[in-house]
C-alpha cells in the first residue's frame, strides 16, 4: 500500500479556493463535523495557497474510524469501597489472570448479565443494599463499554430499583463474590472463566 | 477513457492505496470510505458489480477540466453511489455512500 509522509506533495481541488491547487501533506486535527469529533494528528493534504485541508489520504481512514468508534463507547465510572476492589483482586487470582485485563472483562460480563436477566438485576439490587456493599468509597472503577450495552443495563437496573451506577457496581461485585468465590452459581462461573481465559488466564480455575 | 478503463484504474488505485479523499464537512455520511466505515475491498466489489449503464461522467463543479466518474451499483438490493476523479496520478474520492 502506498504511504504518504509529512512533507510529500500532491495536488487536490481545494474546497476553499475552489480550484486545482498544489498540496503538502501535514499532520492536523481533523474535525468530523457531523459527530463533532476532533481527531488529532491526522495526515492531510493542505492547500499550499490558503492552508485549508483539501484532501485526506487513504492511510488516514483507520485513524478516523478509530476515533468514531471510541465515541460510540460510553463511560461507566464509579467509586467503590476498598474491600470490593479486593474482591476484584480475589476473582482475578481465582481465575489466574491479571487484574488490569480481567477487571473490565468481569464488569462487562456482569453488565451483560444484568441487561439480559431481570431476575438477576433484582438480585443485584438486593445485594447492593447488603452490609458488604457498604463502606467508604475509596477505590475508583472506570469502564468503557458500548453505549447500547450501558443504555440496556441502566434501563434494566432502574426497573429493578437500582438508583445509580455506584449501586449497580457494588451489587455486581457482591454477586460475583457469591457466584464464584462461594460457588453459588457454577454455570455463571464457568462462563466467566471463559471471559477470563480470553483475557489471558493461564489455566482454568479449580472447580 | 471509457467505462471499463476508468473502472480498472479506480480498482488499481484502491488496491495499491494510491487514492485520497476530497475533504468535505459531511464526510461521515457522504464518504464512508474516507472514515473507514467501508474498506477499499468493499468499494472494489461495488465497482465490479457495475455495468456500463450504471456509469456516467461529468465535469467537476470547481474545475471543468477534471472529469468526475460516477457509479451507481446495486448490492443486495441496496443502491450505492461512488464518485471519484483522477488527479496527479492518484484517484480522489468525493462520495461513497448508499443512494
Amino acid at each position: 500500500m502506498h504511504i504518504w509522509k509529512e512533507g510529500d506533495r500532491s495536488q487536490a481541488i481545494c474546497p476553499a479556493c475552489e480550484r486545482r491547487v498544489e498540496t503538502r501533506f501535514e499532520l492536523r486535527a481533523v474535525r468530523l463535523e457531523e459527530s463533532g469529533i476532533d481527531v488529532p494528528d491526522v495526515l492531510v493534504a493542505a492547500c499550499t495557497d490558503c492552508g485549508a485541508t483539501a484532501a485526506v489520504p487513504a492511510q488516514s481512514a483507520p485513524k478516523l474510524r478509530e476515533a468514531r468508534e471510541r465515541r460510540k463507547a460510553d463511560l461507566l465510572e464509579s467509586r467503590i469501597p476498598s474491600h470490593l476492589d479486593d474482591v476484584i483482586h480475589l476473582l482475578s487470582d481465582h481465575f489466574a489472570t491479571a487484574v488490569a485485563a480481567f477487571r473490565p472483562a468481569l464488569l462487562r460480563f456482569y453488565l451483560s448479565e444484568v441487561a439480559s436477566d431481570a431476575a438477576f438485576a433484582r438480585r443485584v439490587k438486593a445485594l447492593s443494599e447488603t452490609e458488604l456493599a457498604g463502606g467508604r468509597a475509596r477505590a475508583r472503577v472506570s469502564l468503557r463499554a458500548p453505549a447500547e450495552l450501558l443504555a440496556a443495563v441502566r434501563g434494566r437496573s432502574r426497573e429493578a430499583g437500582v438508583g445509580t451506577d455506584a449501586e449497580l457496581i457494588r451489587g455486581i461485585l457482591v454477586a460475583a463474590k457469591e457466584d464464584v468465590l462461594e460457588g453459588m452459581d457454577p454455570e455463571r462461573r464457568v462462563r466467566l472463566a471463559g471471559a477470563a481465559q480470553a483475557e489471558g488466564a493461564l489455566r482454568p480455575a479449580a472447580v | 477513457m471509457g467505462f471499463k478503463d476508468v473502472r480498472t484504474l479506480l480498482i488499481d488505485a484502491l488496491e495499491s492505496g494510491r487514492y485520497q479523499h476530497e475533504y468535505r464537512k459531511d464526510m461521515e455520511s457522504k464518504n464512508l470510505l474516507a472514515v473507514g466505515e467501508v474498506g477499499p475491498e468493499f468499494v472494489v466489489s461495488l465497482l465490479r458489480r457495475c455495468g456500463g449503464a450504471q456509469y456516467r461522467a461529468s465535469s467537476h463543479h470547481f474545475d471543468a477540466g477534471v472529469l468526475c466518474h460516477q457509479f451507481t451499483p446495486r448490492v443486495d438490493g441496496e443502491g450505492w453511489y461512488v464518485k471519484a476523479y483522477f488527479l496527479a496520478c492518484d484517484a480522489v474520492f468525493i462520495s461513497v455512500h448508499r443512494s
